[in-house]
């Protein structure tokens, strides 16, 4: 294979990787609430913010920040969807919806007043700058990213697949009155659900921290990414964000390297409508007919 | 067991349940009867908490469950198949099983039950890895009341089991409710099957437009010669 395609094509594996982690928490929020989550992005910002704030304040890794900051995440997510959304989980969706965009105002706004708009970027010490193999060259930060969300990811199969709060939330995404009549407490689970799907964002976030400037719009661009994202993979289906994901990333970066970055998100956007055109639920989207 | 007492349920200005008294004896099989859309999903709907209620009260072994959480109307031993299944689609049948075992009373339970569960339906063990969207109607129905046994009932209750059955698969349902029955386990049971619900249960109500049109023995209802024809149009 010609070495640039190569290094287009792992590029985009290693960036698709984090979106499909960021995607994977939409899904999972959507497939169990039923609502988009328009907050996404915004708490995915609170993420790097978090690991902005920890690792320099405590003078730490941003890779040790992380858990600080997913542990804010889902405790930020649990509280939402507990004390904010649950209220209101008898409303028309479209006034959840509303409610998911306004929480994203105030953090953006939050974090604009705290933080001021400037760009802020992280050093990691001790990271080399490239890693050269042959004639590709690897970013080792987007390297470590991508390990992170294979564990991340592998960890919350685990708990879906395994633990009896995973079930339930399964449970509850596939048959909401089925799992209340079997006494699944629909406001705990719907909230731990939450929660989960925040800890995707914030560690996506993180990840991206020491690879990006960070400021305080910055999630308006991955909200928009994780929708279209989780779209293609069928809105619910978990497997569908994570190789949507990564379907997503190598798009962006072989544009990027063959017609130049500022077509990445024009073609990432016409896949997307064609790819609908074809396939209305999504690449991965069941149809409907099955659901009961 | 369960004891309702002048129960009514409003959806908007509509009265669907109204002035609904009934009870339940422990040990016992009553069918709640009635033609289509006179209230019998909602009246079972009230018991396990989906939907609300306006008046009245729902006592069950001399508890008020009236305002109970869904969840605690589980935990008491109150345990609905509900009309539609509503299983797990994507999950495998041992998986919706093991799903019912997830109320708290039921934990410590779960193997003994899901090898009673495989002597009621054995058909279920060679389905166990098989996702229950994909299976008929009649093994989904059998997998939903596995599920609910699954959750150690003591009242079950069972709405419209038979719905969209074949006969034969029907009779092969009545027969296991019976098993299940003999168990010890109290069922209130809801259907327009009338004439096989009727030969097994020990007594019956008869729901009209909301109300209890009639009340008694099921042998004796199954003769009424008013009965079969004004409600249920035999």
């Amino acid at each position: 294979m010609n070495a640039q395609v190569f290094q287009a094509l792992l590029d985009g594996l290693l960036m698709g990787g984090v979106y499909s982690l960021a995607a994977l928490g939409l899904t999972l929020i959507f497939g169990v609430m039923k609502i988009t989550n328009f907050a996404h992005g915004a708490m995915m910002t609170v993420g790097m913010y978090v690991v902005y704030v920890v690792s320099t304040g405590l003078g730490i890794s941003p890779y040790i920040a992380l858990i600080f900051s997913a542990i804010t995440l889902f405790a930020l997510g649990y509280i939402i969807q507990r004390f904010l959304i649950h209220r209101i989980s008898d409303a028309p969706t479209h006034n959840q919806l509303l409610l998911t965009l306004g929480v994203a105002y105030i953090l953006e706004n939050t974090l604009l007043a705290v933080f001021t708009p400037n760009y802020k970027s992280l050093e990691v010490e001790n990271l080399p700058g490239m890693i050269q193999i042959g004639a590709i060259s690897v970013n080792p930060a987007k390297l470590i990213a991508f390990g992170v969300v294979l564990v991340v990811t592998a960890a919350i199969y685990i708990v879906l697949y395994r633990t009896r709060i995973g079930k339930a939330i399964r449970a509850c995404s596939q048959n909401r009155e089925g799992a209340q009549l079997m006494g699944v407490v629909i406001k705990n689970t719907s909230a731990i659900a939450f929660g989960i799907g925040a800890l995707c964002t914030g560690i996506a976030g993180s990840l991206l921290t020491p690879i990006l400037s960070i400021y305080p719009t910055l999630g308006e661009t991955f909200q928009l990414k994780c929708f279209v994202i989780a779209i293609l993979g069928g809105m619910g289906n978990l497997w569908g964000a994570l190789i949507s994901g990564l379907i997503v990333g190598v798009v962006e970066s072989m544009t990027g390297y063959f017609a130049g970055g500022s077509w990445s998100d024009l073609t990432v956007y016409a896949a997307f409508i064609l790819i609908l055109l074809a396939k209305p639920s999504g690449l991965f989207g069941r149809s409907n007919r099955r659901e009961h | 067991m369960l004891d309702i007492k002048n129960l009514c349920v409003n959806y908007g200005a509509v009265r669907i349940i109204d002035d609904v008294s009934m009870t339940v004896g422990d040990g016992e099989i009553v069918a709640l009867i009635g033609a289509n859309g006179t209230g019998k999903t909602t009246l079972v709907r009230a018991i396990s908490k989906l939907n609300g209620t306006d008046s009245g009260k729902i006592f069950f072994r001399g508890e008020d469950i009236t305002d109970a959480s869904a969840d605690k109307v589980v935990e008491a031993g109150i345990i609905q198949v509900p009309e539609g299944r509503k299983l797990f689609a994507q999950m495998s049948v041992r998986e919706n099983l093991e799903m019912g075992a997830f109320a708290k009373r039921a934990r410590g339970k779960e193997k003994e039950n899901l090898e009673y569960v495989y002597t009621v339906f054995p058909e279920l063990k060679s389905m166990e890895k098989m996702a229950c969207g994909n299976l008929s109607g009649g093994q989904q129905q059998m997998v939903a009341i596995g599920r609910s046994i699954m959750a150690c009932p003591e009242l079950l209750i069972l709405d419209e089991p038979s719905i969209g059955l074949s006969p034969i698969t029907t009779q092969h349902m009545f027969e296991a409710i019976r098993l299940i029955n003999k168990n010890g386990i109290s069922v209130l049971i809801t259907e327009q099957n009338v004439h096989d619900v009727l030969k097994m249960a020990n007594r019956a109500y008869v729901m009209q437009q909301g109300r209890i049109a009639m009340s008694g023995d099921a042998k004796e209802i199954a003769q009424n010669e008013e009965l079969k024809k004004i409600y249920l149009g035999l």
